[in-house]
């Protein structure tokens, strides 16, 4: 690897780098600002972890809010039940969701998709009974509250800096998990299973692998989630935030490493304006419904075809996952083949 | 031992709502490969208008509302079959939209308060068992739309052609067979049965502006119980899915007893006995 390929994969990152950091001028004086963006760093990383599956291997898992809430549960019961540094909770919460996916994973993974989605979606509804089910530990119906703060961040403007730069940092992470072979392998199961294992991929184990990671994801935003907002209930993080979680990755285009971060951005604003709840869910469901007919590569779909009409050639081949921008050479694209 | 009866035939009269429900997943599967997420909906739409117009004629308005919002459901698999080869799970995102928007449009329309018909009071009374006749019209408007259907999809030749769409579209297709035409009726005639199970569903039991969701998770665990095999293997899974329900909360005290019936969904998918799993081995 060297210098010039690792500019290349992490492209996306430095441009989420320099966004945030604009946008950090425009927000650090207002609190209702700093709020909303700390809620888009927290569902960006939920976006995120659907794209690490659904994106990359084409898994759907309907369960990343009940991941996000395991997640969020683990560091508020370490935190405030036993009394444990936040840090510590901050593993519990990236451990619990990735060892209960792990094996959830292995269950499912040799379901059609179909069949997974609903069983996660499912899996989804048992977390939920079972948070409000927890007795003494997870405070039943009520919840549990009196999360502790952030040390390191304890008022808004400094805890908009870190939410974001945990955001950063595991765009990081995911943009170099696409450009290796094992993020070749998960692109192949996504389109042609067999040809994975002809390749001599463990499609199962695969599969499990990023499940797992994109729960860790999950876990990490439920993390940032508990700490924020220092209370926690079983509908805090319901089934349905999975599906508007989904919705937000694919608005933005679950291919692309940053498309979940966008996605995100424009989903909150504009629901941000909305009145009602009704008026939010009527948009969002016409929003995924409109995205899968009219941009299934999402908005940075859209833009990336936008750019390559403006260049003046046609689109030659779909875009790679991991190219938020024009094709680079790293992707060698025949040059004037489609003429 | 009353009791044990009593609950038991109240299970099954319940249960026959579900198997009602399980029928458009199965319809729409074995045409599509895909599942409608948004019959739910339809059926807590076609549930609120009822309720809203009242009487017979709400009750047809209310079909005929399930019935529109399946066509919008069939509109964008049209659509969505138009831009090429689409996985399934697409289809499923996209029915999971509408089934949003449907479940925000009946909370901008009726609100956050549960939907409940008024039907009739009385109470048969049979061998020391109570009865609300309007569950045993669950269970004969569940027998009679499962054998008409069973009996469409077997015998005629609109039933074949629908099976030939799912087992093969493009074949279907070369042998003249009007593939999305077909589909876009099975969707039509899914969210049929979805709504005639929501107006029964709204004088039994009655539902909120959330339940679409359950009622659709309930319709594919009573589906897939028995493998996607058609429908009269869903409707029994409905059936069974009732009893084990209404046992369940019958003799347990504890909510976590909610859990089973999504256990027993879990396990059998996860089992592998259901017929989704071919598609990827």
């Amino acid at each position: 690897m060297n210098h010039s390929s690792l500019l290349r994969r992490q492209a996306p990152t430095a441009a989420l780098a320099a966004g945030v950091l604009a946008i950090t001028l425009f927000v650090h004086a207002d609190p209702a600002s700093l709020d909303l963006s700390i809620t888009v760093a927290v569902f960006s990383l939920l976006a995120l972890s659907v794209a690490a599956s659904y994106g990359q291997a084409g898994v759907l898992s309907v369960a990343q809010a009940a991941f996000a809430a395991l997640g969020g549960y683990a560091t508020a019961i370490a935190t405030t039940r036993w009394d444990l540094p936040v840090l510590a909770g901050l593993a519990a919460a990236v451990a619990v969701p990735v060892l209960v996916a792990y094996p959830l994973a292995r269950l499912v993974s040799r379901l059609s998709h179909l069949a997974l989605a609903i069983a996660t979606l499912v899996f989804g509804e048992i977390v939920v009974i079972l948070l409000r089910e927890g007795g003494d530990l997870t405070g039943s119906y009520i919840g549990i509250s009196a999360i502790p703060s952030l040390p390191w961040a304890e008022d808004l403007f400094s805890y908009h800096l870190f939410a974001w730069a945990v955001v950063v940092a595991v765009t990081a992470l995911y943009a170099n998990l696409v450009r290796t072979s094992h993020g070749r392998s998960l692109q192949t199961i996504r389109y042609d299973v067999l040809r994975a294992r002809a390749d001599g991929v463990n499609v199962a184990r695969r599969t499990a692998a990023v499940f797992s990671f994109s729960a860790g994801i999950a876990g990490v935003a439920g993390w940032l989630y508990a700490h924020h907002l220092k209370y926690l209930a079983p509908e805090s993080l319901p089934s349905a935030l999975s599906i508007t979680a989904i919705l937000m990755a694919v608005v933005g285009g679950s291919r692309y490493v940053l498309g979940p971060v966008v996605g995100t951005t424009v989903l909150v604003f504009v629901q941000n304006a909305l009145p009602s709840e009704a008026a939010q869910g009527l948009l969002y469901g016409s929003a995924l419904v409109v995205a899968l007919l009219a941009a299934p590569d999402g908005l940075l779909g859209l833009a990336r075809q936008a750019w390559t009409a403006l260049r003046g050639r046609p689109r030659r081949r779909p875009p790679s996952p991991d190219q938020a921008g024009p094709p680079t050479p790293a992707q060698p694209v025949p040059e004037e083949v489609t003429r | 031992m009353t009791d044990v009866l009593e609950y038991l035939v109240q299970s099954i009269l319940l249960g026959a709502a579900y198997g009602l429900v399980a029928l458009p997943i199965s319809v729409v599967y074995t045409t599509t490969h895909s599942v409608d997420a948004a019959v739910g909906s339809h059926a807590v739409l076609a549930a609120m208008t009822a309720a809203a117009v009242g009487g017979l004629s709400g009750i047809l308005l209310g079909v005929a509302a399930g019935v529109a919002s399946s066509a919008v459901v069939g509109v964008v698999y049209l659509l969505l079959r138009s831009r090429g080869s689409v996985d399934p799970i697409t289809i499923v995102l996209a029915t999971f939209g509408i089934a949003f928007a449907l479940q925000a449009l009946v909370l901008l329309l009726h609100g956050r308060e549960p939907i409940v018909g008024h039907g009739l009071e009385s109470h048969w009374n049979v061998a020391g068992i109570s009865i609300n006749p309007l569950s045993v019209l669950n269970l004969v408007f569940g027998l009679t739309a499962t054998a008409a259907l069973a009996l469409l999809l077997r015998r005629t030749s609109l039933g074949r052609s629908l099976r030939a769409c799912a087992d093969n579209a493009p074949g279907a297709q070369l042998a003249g067979i009007p593939v999305q035409l077909l589909q876009f009726t099975a969707i039509l005639i899914g969210g049929l049965l979805a709504s005639v199970a929501g107006v029964l569903i709204l004088y039994t039991t009655g539902v909120t502006y959330t339940s679409g969701l359950h009622i659709t998770l309930t319709a594919i665990g009573a589906a897939v119980l028995f493998g996607f095999r058609g429908p009269v293997h869903g409707f029994v899974g409905g059936l069974l899915f009732g009893v084990v329900e209404a046992l369940v909360t019958g003799y347990t005290s504890s909510g976590l007893a909610a859990v089973i019936p999504y256990l027993f969904i879990f396990v059998f998918l996860a089992s592998g006995r259901s017929a989704m799993v071919v598609s990827r081995a």
